[in-house]
């Protein structure tokens, strides 16, 4: 069993090596290792970036922040477990665009009004894309709109699950191109539309940039347009925003770091600065970017409004599918 | 041209530093591989910020030799104490315990370190010529084809173990079922939750597997009186297969090297599937099928090789798409990212360096597992000698902790504990286990790809005809339901006369 | 195929597949079976518990529901009561952990299982507890840095 135990203590020297440099703080806070409540699987693009992030952060901070796994139920699982912690500061925790759903879809009582917002970390716009493949390969917003005008549900189109960001975002384009299109939910994760639009499988599909570049440049699939306030910036500057186009489809998915309710404002405070500096640091900025998302630093206050901004667009969107469960 | 670009990729690896890189990563994986629990997703992920701080070669071997180390150590525990650590070692419980409980547990992980070397080399070839023309081959496989994929399963799985097909199908059912408990994945339906917080997360693969293997193992253990091995002292030779154990593992380590490359490809649990059509296939065309399930080293070793080579080509998706099919290719593709390669149709044309030193990465660590396994078979074999009065305790430990910390959530340990004691009984009456796990875990796809047929075909099955794959596949399907018929309507007749 | 005479414990092994195939069935069609150009999330799980209470009628009529003829596993003198045994260790170890933490209990009911599994004195039992549970929070506790239940230890 030597060998065993040796290779084990090889692998824990690893580990240990990721995020320990404990040099003792002077300040009261933080003065032990901080626990971080990610609510996705490892691996997850909100996972990885958000280590990312945290490692930063944590040199800033002067002390390790561990990161916790808790995925399940989108998200929800994650954010119980955070609602449940004290808010001393030493759990804390990151949040999607679930968070502002949940509530509105009867999934999960809170929502981002009743958690300490902490501060915002990147935006993941969502792309709609055209395959080339499929019979009908669609150029334009345009086309699609001209054929599915005249041919009612005859026109697929791949989004992620029932409820979840992107399907969301799906709902929106559906409703301000005014047409009636064939929604065909896949599971979980964008790369699963990725793949039904490049095979071919459906025509259209809402998704998220990232996993989408590869086959755009392969020429795969047509990016038509971004469902979200900005262009990507680089090389698909040229792409649209739908509401250029004058059809009005604007959400923006994102990944962000909160704290449990009732956090004291100077802990707050202290660890938005120190995730400030994490963002705008290059390396991670480089992590973010190499990722394709869109990086931007908010305090809580903008980072609240622009969460209420968001649920007004959710809520329209579910009460016009009678999903709406709570106000 | 071509062997230009893979020489160059092993000169860039031929420094100290890259071999450490691969040793290093390789020792990881086969550790975590042997924790159950842990698997290579986690492990990736926790070593992921680690490497973006080096250079990008070095991350990107580490990665690779501990996702292809994990694939390796994963059966050692499914040999040595019944607990399959991962999805796809769960069929080499079936064949593997049985041959460690026979004392030829050295033998039967030596084998599969073999094998598994075989099939990965096979398979780096494979991925080395056919990448760029095989991509794209994922991309054609859309919801008829996957629900195509899961008929053939359900045949093939009612047939996995034990003697009543009949008793497979209902356990695959009650996997199958299992697996809808919770948040559905395609609408976020709540079902059979009872309003159970943790109901609503379902049930996870590992606790089941865990339980229904593992601990119903121990309970069984602990309550049958012991009886001393006759070898009380293992000699050097008994721990390394004999010459017949190696002959009839000639033929299915060839065929689990190709099926497995080409199960590889397609998308979603590939090494799941793999791994139990390779067990289905070795059954068939076995002399003696009437050994598996006794500890037949066909059942094993097939798997297991058909196990190693589609994880290796399961990575032409992951490299020509640049689409990630399974969580611990997720984690590659983001490691590739940290590095700002950007793997996707165009690799060949960008950054072919990459896809090389990629490929000579595998080579390299395939050959490092080999070394590193062999003497490692020794020590884990002498595992199955310790009485199990002090390695049951020891077991159930590691089971709990194990179960716990893949989602650290006690749930799970409570649905371990309730598998276990179901499995007892489960095994009393002869209800084979394996299909019930397996449902598990293709029940997701199962249901997706049913119901987006549905929906992409506006309610009709029948289109499924126009598309050749599905096609050829159901026909596979059908085919090997006749051969089975047609084999018992003669074995009946040949009784009668 | 053998025809093994179906005994008390098959049927009730019959009864109870086909019940929870019944149940599913019904549960499902409650949760929205939906139609066939849009399903409904209880339309996979209804087929689940359809093909369940169909084999199980399949498998009375066959009747090899199950033979228990070679399985002698709880007929071993005092087989029933370590089974009963060892599972009221599983239950208490996981319902007293978040309790008392993770350390202790480990100790416990490692040395309940030695002893349960008949182990010699008490001076091995006690060694391999604490060397186990030990181990175990080194490798899970310390070294991987997963966070197990404490207890109110802290």
């Amino acid at each position: 069993m030597k060998k065993l135990w040796l290779s084990i203590v090889v692998f824990a020297f690893c580990v240990c090596g990721v995020g320990a440099d404990c040099a003792a703080a002077a300040a009261e806070y933080p003065n032990k290792p901080i626990t971080c409540i990610i609510p996705m699987e490892p691996g997850a693009d909100g996972d990885i970036n958000m280590r990312t992030i945290m490692k930063k952060a944590s040199e800033f901070l002067g002390q390790p922040i561990m990161v916790v796994n808790k995925p399940g139920a989108g998200q929800t699982m994650g954010y119980r477990e955070l609602y449940k912690a004290k808010p001393d500061g030493y759990t804390i925790g990151t949040c999607a665009a679930s968070l502002i759903m949940a509530k509105m879809q009867g999934i999960y009582p809170q929502n981002h009004r009743d958690f300490s917002l902490v501060a915002f970390g990147y935006h993941a716009l969502p792309i709609v894309l055209a395959s080339t493949a499929s019979k009908h390969s669609f150029q334009s917003i345009e086309e699609v709109v001209a054929f599915a005008k005249a041919n009612p549900n005859a026109v697929s189109m791949a989004t992620t699950s029932v409820g979840g960001a992107y399907w969301i975002a799906a709902q929106m384009v559906e409703m301000a191109l005014k047409v009636d299109l064939n929604l065909i939910p896949q599971e979980g994760s964008a790369g699963f539309v990725v793949t039904a639009v490049a095979g071919g499988h459906a025509d259209l599909g809402v998704t998220s940039f990232s996993a989408a570049k590869g086959q755009i440049e392969a020429g795969k699939i047509r990016f038509l347009g971004v469902a979200g306030p900005q262009r990507y910036p680089g090389k698909f500057n040229h792409v649209k925003t739908l509401k250029e186009m004058g059809y009005d489809a604007s959400m923006s998915s994102f990944a962000a770091v909160m704290g449990p309710p009732r956090m004291p404002k100077e802990i707050v405070n202290k660890l938005s600065a120190a995730i400030e500096k994490a963002i705008k640091d290059p390396e991670v900025e480089r992590t973010i970017v190499s990722r394709n998302m869109i990086p931007e630093y908010m305090p809580p206050e903008a980072f609240l409004k622009f969460c209420n901004e968001q649920e007004v667009g959710y809520r329209t969107v579910l009460e016009k599918l009678n999903m709406l469960k709570t106000k | 041209m071509e062997f230009d670009a893979l020489f160059n990729g092993f000169a860039t690896f031929l420094s100290v530093k890259y071999i450490l890189a691969c040793l290093i990563g390789a020792l990881l994986g086969t550790v975590i591989g042997v924790l159950p629990g842990l698997g290579p997703t986690t492990t990736m992920s926790l070593m992921l910020p680690f490497t973006a701080s080096l250079d990008a070669t070095f991350g990107i071997i580490m990665l690779t030799g501990i996702l292809v180390g994990s694939q390796y150590g994963g059966s050692t525990t499914s040999v040595l104490v019944n607990i399959p650590g991962e999805a796809a070692s769960v069929v080499s419980c079936l064949d593997g315990y049985q041959m460690a409980k026979k004392g030829r547990g050295g033998a039967a992980l030596a084998l599969v370190a073999v094998g598994s070397f075989i099939a990965g080399t096979v398979a780096i070839v494979g991925t080395q010529v056919f990448a760029p023309l095989l991509g794209s081959a994922a991309l054609s496989f859309g919801p008829p084809e996957f629900l195509a994929l899961m008929v053939l399963c359900f045949i093939l799985l009612s047939n996995l173990s034990g003697d009543s097909p009949v008793k497979g199908s209902c356990m695959f059912a009650l996997g199958l079922w299992l697996s809808a408990i919770g948040v559905g994945p395609l609408d976020g339906v709540a079902r059979f939750s009872f309003g159970v917080d943790d109901l609503m997360l379902g049930i996870e693969f590992l606790p089941v597997a865990v339980g229904l293997f593992g601990i119903s193992e121990i309970l069984i253990t602990a309550v049958v009186p012991y009886v001393p091995p006759v070898l009380e002292k293992i000699r050097f030779r008994d721990l390394y297969p004999n010459g017949e154990e190696v002959r009839r593992s000639a033929g299915p380590v060839a065929r689990g090297s190709i099926l497995g490359f080409f199960v590889g490809l397609v998308p979603g649990p590939a090494t799941v599937i793999a791994t139990f059509v390779s067990y289905a296939l070795e059954k068939r065309v076995a002399r003696r099928p009437e050994e598996f399930g006794r500890g037949a080293v066909e059942g094993l070793v097939g798997p297991e090789s058909a196990n190693n080579s589609a994880c290796v080509g399961s990575m032409i998706p992951l490299l020509t798409l640049g689409i990630p099919f399974n969580a611990p290719s997720a984690v590659l593709l983001a490691g590739l990212l940290m590095h700002n390669v950007e793997p996707g149709p165009l690799l060949f044309q960008n950054a072919p360096q990459v896809f090389w030193t990629y490929i000579a990465a595998l080579y390299i660590g395939n050959v490092v597992l080999l070394f590193l396994n062999l003497p490692l078979v020794g020590i884990f074999a002498r595992v199955a000698t310790i009485r199990p009065v002090i390695l049951m305790p020891v077991v159930s430990t590691i089971c709990l902790l194990g179960v716990y910390c893949s989602r650290n959530n006690l749930f799970d340990v409570w649905v371990m504990v309730a598998a276990g004691i179901a499995g007892v009984f489960f095994r009393i009456w002869r209800y084979p286990v394996a299909p019930l796990v397996v449902g598990l875990i293709l029940g997701p796809m199962a249901e997706n790809s049913f119901r987006k047929t549905l929906l992409m075909f506006h309610g009709s099955l029948m289109p499924m005809a126009e598309r050749p794959i599905a096609v050829a596949i159901l026909l596979a399907a059908a085919a090997f339901i006749v051969v089975k018929v047609v084999y018992y309507a003669l074995r009946r007749r040949r009784a009668a006369v | 195929m053998r025809r093994v005479a179906a005994s008390t414990g098959a049927w009730v092994w019959c009864i109870l597949l086909f019940g929870l195939g019944l149940t599913i069935m019904i549960s499902s069609l409650q949760i929205g079976f939906g139609r066939f150009t849009k399903p409904g999330p209880g339309l996979f799980p209804f087929i689940c518990g359809l093909i369940l209470a169909v084999q199980s009628i399949v498998l009375c009529l066959a009747g090899d529901a199950g033979s228990v003829k070679n399985d002698e596993t709880l007929r071993h003198p005092g087989a029933a009561p370590k089974f009963l045994a060892l599972m009221a260790v599983l239950v208490l170890w996981i319902l007293a952990m978040p309790l008392f933490g993770w350390v202790a209990l480990t100790f416990l009911a490692t040395l309940a299982i030695a002893k349960i599994m008949a182990a010699e004195g008490w001076v091995k039992p006690l060694i391999l507890a604490a060397v186990n549970c030990g181990f175990s929070y080194l490798l899970f506790g310390y070294l991987l840095a997963i966070d197990l239940p404490t207890g109110f230890w802290g």
